[in-house]
């Protein structure tokens, strides 16, 4: 018969057994309040790391994986705004252990090949913002086959969710166009002139927010829709605004309100002040520059005609992208709101859990009171991302 | 002034299209004369003037410069980040940012330059080459990110001296000085007569090579210029805003009757073309006309504009001569035949 007493060896034993046992529970546990990804801090000194949560959110899953940006084109403010919130949104789970960003220079054939060399790496969750549409269909396809979570977001690709490509997450471009109308025609008292600077022909973000524009306009019968239908054509590019402008301001009287995707050049370009003529009311897209520049024209109980409305330009909608390509991949659930912080300290549900199509929000409405102008940052840079004023200044420098 | 005016004369065939253009929007499309589409047009019409101009040198000697997107969006985006006004962008002082633009420029123009007149690289190809160099400077810089530049060059740009904004007076000045050096100095004279003959001007003691990078140089600091205007114009430009001059510059060569071969050039008819092509676009637009008519009408004003000048004029006055004629055109003594 064995003495059952605890001896000391024994004892010895049992504590270096529960240490190591705690051990290996706690080098398990995610890194708590400790560190930032190493692939995150890797980028600019890891600026847009998130702040590690105490328990990483659902969509995370466990598995270990990779994940990357495709982009089709990148060197413009939106999309390095994007870029940095995809980053921010995927330091969130301390399962991925890599990410890369891939840029594709406007050119489709590169684009294409970009995606296929992901997949070929195995990259196990990719985002793409197909530009090419439905030509990049093929490659998200191959990828899709090959294992990977693909996810295109925002333009349409075609195709089918589960057999082409895992997820489409989108946006609502009719909602802009019904929220720019409502505030404007509200804003012109159901009377005026209004016209609409849009992008390329026929693109259909424009096509889209001007359906919504008319199918509130037609209830307002005394608001006449001056130039072309259903945008006017500008490429986005501010020179061919101020020459559009110039030619409404040439053939009408008054313009009262004007409606635009990239909407500042509206008043920065100068078309407006070099015919001499009062400021309209702008509805548009939010961009830092629009709020800074109401500030000076209000400055000192000046007197201006000029007020404007924005929605939100959706730097953030690659964030939902990210969070399904990431559950995709890894077996997670996308099962919490997606909650968007603006530099005011405002939170704005974009997303409720398990939507793939964001909502968009009200950011300026100068009408109320609310205006965003963040002096340290620049004219394009948006203030409803949910990134902080370092990591968008950080970001809209470059090297992303 | 004799420069000026015999310029004047040879551009008999412009001005007269002009002087119609706005005739006819008189008759058709009388607000887009008016004060508020002048003010908006004549700017824009300003910095074509000057951009097509520098293309002019180039085209006079025979070649063509494709990198004029690249110096316009590049001189903008440094005056745009090099100036201190940019919140977050650390600056310098606008007149060193302009210094550093003009500096880019001069590089680019030299490289354009050596490659053509040294290397023998093919305008065409030499100059996509730079522009490509320069796209890849411009987005190094800027990432594709709009910047304002600062207030004081935007309100230079649209300050109006007797309701005319500076760019109109500064277009006609830049005019001014670039005919008098191509039309009245020692060193234009060679210079045309590279563009017209390089191996007779070689054989005439002419270093032909110089003259032949005088050009590209010139031309991409008349480029300079009409992008830091533009960028001061628009005042928060877009990275690429070089992008809608190019086919514009070369538009307006031609239409001036600058030969695409080389040769003498008609600077002052490059300039009057550019008004034309910039109150055509202005005319179109305020007719509501959509974009693909826009493209339509000004694709076949250069098609009829080129036509006109690719004509023999000999053939044409022979053959309306033989139509209108009642006999046989009766022969001149010693004077040339039809």
């Amino acid at each position: 018969m064995e003495d059952c007493k605890m001896t000391s060896k024994h004892k010895t034993w049992l504590l270096t057994g529960a240490v190591a046992i705690a051990g290996m529970a706690a080098g398990s546990l995610p890194a708590l309040a400790a560190e930032a990804p190493q692939w995150c801090k890797d980028i600019a000194n890891g600026i847009y790391c998130a702040e590690p949560e105490a328990t990483p959110p659902d969509f995370c899953g466990t598995k270990e994986i990779r994940v990357a940006l495709a982009d089709g084109f990148a060197d413009n403010p939106w999309r390095q705004m994007t870029t940095a919130a995809a980053i921010n949104e995927a330091s969130r789970c301390p399962n991925v252990t890599g990410w890369t960003h891939t840029d594709g220079q406007g050119n489709t054939q590169k684009a294409i090949s970009d995606v296929q060399g992901l997949a070929a790496q195995g990259v196990e969750a990719i985002v793409v913002f197909p530009d090419a549409g439905p030509a990049m269909l093929p490659a998200l396809r191959d990828a899709f086959k090959q294992g990977s979570a693909v996810v295109p977001y925002r333009v349409k690709v075609g195709g089918k969710e589960g057999e082409d490509y895992s997820v489409f997450v989108g946006t609502k471009f009719y909602d802009h166009g019904v929220a720019w109308a409502k505030w404007m025609a509200e804003a012109l008292g159901g009377k005026g002139t209004v016209g609409y600077e849009g992008g390329p022909a026929g693109n259909s973000e424009s096509v889209e927010k001007s359906q919504g524009m008319h199918d509130v306009l037609k209830d307002y019968p005394d608001i006449q829709w001056i130039g072309q239908d259903p945008f006017e054509v500008t490429n986005w590019d501010p020179s061919m605004m101020a020459k559009s402008i110039t030619a409404l301001i040439a053939k009408y009287p008054k313009i009262d309100g004007m409606f635009g995707d990239l909407s500042i050049p509206i008043l920065t370009s100068g078309a407006f002040q070099r015919a001499g003529r009062d400021l309209p009311l702008i509805a548009g897209e939010d961009a830092n520059g629009f709020g800074c520049e109401w500030e000076k024209l209000h400055a000192d109980g000046k007197e201006s005609s000029f007020q404007f409305m924005t929605t939100s330009a959706e730097q953030w909608n690659v964030r939902l992208a990210i969070q399904w390509a990431i559950a995709e991949a890894t077996g997670g659930k996308v099962d919490q709101p997606l909650i968007i912080k603006d530099t005011k300290g405002g939170e704005h549900v974009a997303a409720n859990p398990g939507d793939k199509l964001v909502t968009n929000f009200v950011m300026d409405d100068s009408l109320k009171g609310i205006v965003f102008c963040t002096p340290e940052l620049p004219a394009s840079a948006g203030n409803g991302t949910s990134l902080t004023t370092e990591q968008t200044l950080a970001a809209l420098k470059g090297g992303l | 002034m004799r420069t000026l005016r015999n310029s004047l004369r040879s551009s008999g065939g412009i001005l007269i299209a002009t002087l119609l253009l706005f005739l006819l929007s008189w008759l058709v499309q009388p607000e887009s004369l008016g004060q508020g589409a002048m003010s908006g047009m004549i700017p824009f019409a300003a910095i074509l003037a000057i951009v097509a101009l520098g293309q002019t040198l180039v085209i006079q000697q025979g070649g063509i410069d494709l990198s004029v997107p690249g110096v316009v969006s590049l001189s903008g985006v440094i005056v745009a980040y090099y100036s201190s006004s940019q919140p977050g962008f650390q600056g310098t002082a606008l007149g060193l940012a302009i210094a550093i633009a003009f500096a880019a420029a001069l590089a680019a123009g030299v490289i354009n330059g050596l490659l053509v007149s040294k290397a023998r690289v093919a305008p065409i190809v030499a100059t996509i080459g730079t522009n490509a160099l320069l796209y890849g400077v411009n987005l190094r810089i800027s990432g594709g990110t709009p910047v304002q530049v600062p207030a004081s060059l935007s309100e230079f740009v649209d300050y109006k001296i007797f309701g005319v904004t500076t760019l109109a007076y500064l277009a006609v000045i830049v005019t001014v000085i670039v005919s008098f050096i191509i039309k009245r100095t020692v060193f234009g004279r060679r210079f045309e007569a590279v563009g017209a003959n390089a191996r007779a001007a070689r054989a005439a003691g002419v270093v032909a090579v110089n003259y032949q990078m005088a050009a590209y140089v010139g031309a991409c600091l008349l480029y300079c210029l009409g992008g830091i205007f533009l960028a001061g114009l628009m005042s928060l430009p877009s990275a690429f805003q070089g992008d809608t001059y190019l086919i514009p510059s070369i538009a307006a060569v031609v239409l001036g009757g600058t030969s695409l071969f080389g040769g003498a050039g008609n600077l002052a008819a490059t300039v009057i073309a550019a008004v034309f092509l910039t109150q055509l676009q202005q005319l179109v637009l305020t007719t509501g006309a959509s974009v693909g008519v826009q493209f339509l009408f000004q694709g076949g004003a250069i098609i009829v504009g080129v036509g006109v000048y690719s004509l023999r004029l000999n053939r044409l006055t022979g053959l309306l001569r033989k139509l209108g004629a009642q006999g046989p055109t009766p022969r001149i003594a010693g004077g040339p035949t039809a």
